[in-house]
């Protein structure tokens, strides 16, 4: 981590302000549907999570998401934003940052796609988010449970889908590749070796 | 492929989820009566099994004008407790209308007697629903002016 440019940093801030802001902007749409199926939530917190995948796979430094879940967790709390879930949000908002470094953990580790690491990302995470909201807010069971964690499991996999359109396009204006990075893997650390300028 | 594999697994769960939806919807109570909405669940009550009271008091419209009316009803607090919602001084209840109209309370204004009140009946006549049948209009004394006295009351959100 100490590796870390603030350039990085800047980056990481930003899609952790722009989370938090897509969240509250999908809400009303995402509510038409969660509303219609009686479910509290799990397509807004998936579009969320998508810029947390996106900061995830663009600075390939290990926690980074959980740090951005965490920097989310303290600008919601100060701003007295924590919604249902009180002082225990940092929970809901941490617990995927964590299942996100994992997932590209694993893929890195693997040499797995990318398209693929960063759609597992979005949808475990989005899962987890569900789970964690569950159980220490709605303690929701059975079919309602289950159909919560499936929506947040396919809105994740629609996310995740999208961060990788999204990551694709902005990967050319990361400093932290190398240049003649194409090969359609997830960067590793060892890919922000010899970058720094 | 893999592009093919990862479309074939979002296919198959929001095929599980349209079913799973189905079944959620089927399982739901009927949105019929006030909704009460706490901690992510929701509890549907009927109007008709209110546990009625008779009050009376002053309401002010937007002009200042100053009108008696006559109530049946309940008390929201009395309400809730019936339904075990507990609710704070620090509680905030959003009461929202059949067509989107809302109104904010504090849990201190509900703690206290006498104030808040879900009417089903004014002045001897029956309260109807924006669709017809019957309906409530939520009451709250004391206001400068009546803007929070929701007709067509729908849901009771408590955070």
């Amino acid at each position: 981590m100490k590796d870390v440019k603030i350039r990085d940093l800047l980056f990481l801030a930003l899609c952790c302000d722009i989370g938090l802001l897509a969240k509250r902007m999908i809400s009303p749409f995402a509510n038409v549907i969660t509303d219609f199926l009686k479910i509290p939530g799990g397509i807004g917190t998936a579009f969320s999570l998508m810029f947390l995948v996106i900061g995830a796979d663009m600075i390939p430094v290990r926690g980074c998401a959980a740090l951005m879940g965490f920097v989310q967790s303290v600008i919601m709390l100060s701003l007295g934003m924590t919604g249902s879930m009180g002082m225990l949000a940092p929970i809901g908002y941490i617990v995927p940052g964590i299942v996100i470094d994992l997932v590209f953990y694993a893929g890195r580790k693997t040499g797995s796609d990318r398209a693929a690491v960063m759609m597992a990302a979005n949808m475990l995470a989005s899962a987890s988010a569900g789970l964690t909201a569950d159980l220490i807010v709605f303690r929701l069971k059975g079919i309602p449970l289950a159909l919560y964690v499936t929506v947040a499991l396919v809105s994740g996999a629609l996310c995740g889908g999208l961060a990788y359109i999204l990551a694709k396009r902005l990967r050319p204006l990361a400093r932290t590749m190398k240049k003649n990075e194409t090969d359609g893997k997830c960067l590793s650390e060892k890919d922000m070796e010899g970058t720094r300028s | 492929m893999k592009k093919k594999w990862m479309i074939g697994i979002i296919v198959l769960l929001a095929g599980v989820a349209a079913v799973l939806g189905f079944m959620n919807r089927q399982n739901s109570p009927k949105d019929e009566g006030l909704l009460l909405q706490s901690s992510g669940s929701t509890i549907a009550v009927s109007f008709e099994k209110l546990d009625q009271i008779t009050f009376e008091g002053d309401l002010v419209n937007g002009k200042g004008e100053v009108s008696h009316h006559e109530y049946k009803g309940v008390e929201l607090n009395a309400l809730l407790e019936a339904n075990r919602i507990t609710v704070t001084e620090d509680s905030v209840l959003t009461a929202t209308s059949e067509d989107n109209y809302s109104a904010e309370l504090s849990g201190a204004e509900v703690l206290e007697a006498g104030k808040v009140y879900v009417a089903v009946s004014a002045d001897g006549k029956m309260l109807e629903g924006l669709e017809g049948g019957q309906g409530a209009q939520l009451i709250v004394f004391g206001d400068s002016n009546s803007k929070r006295a929701v007709r067509y009351l729908k849901t009771i959100d408590i955070r």
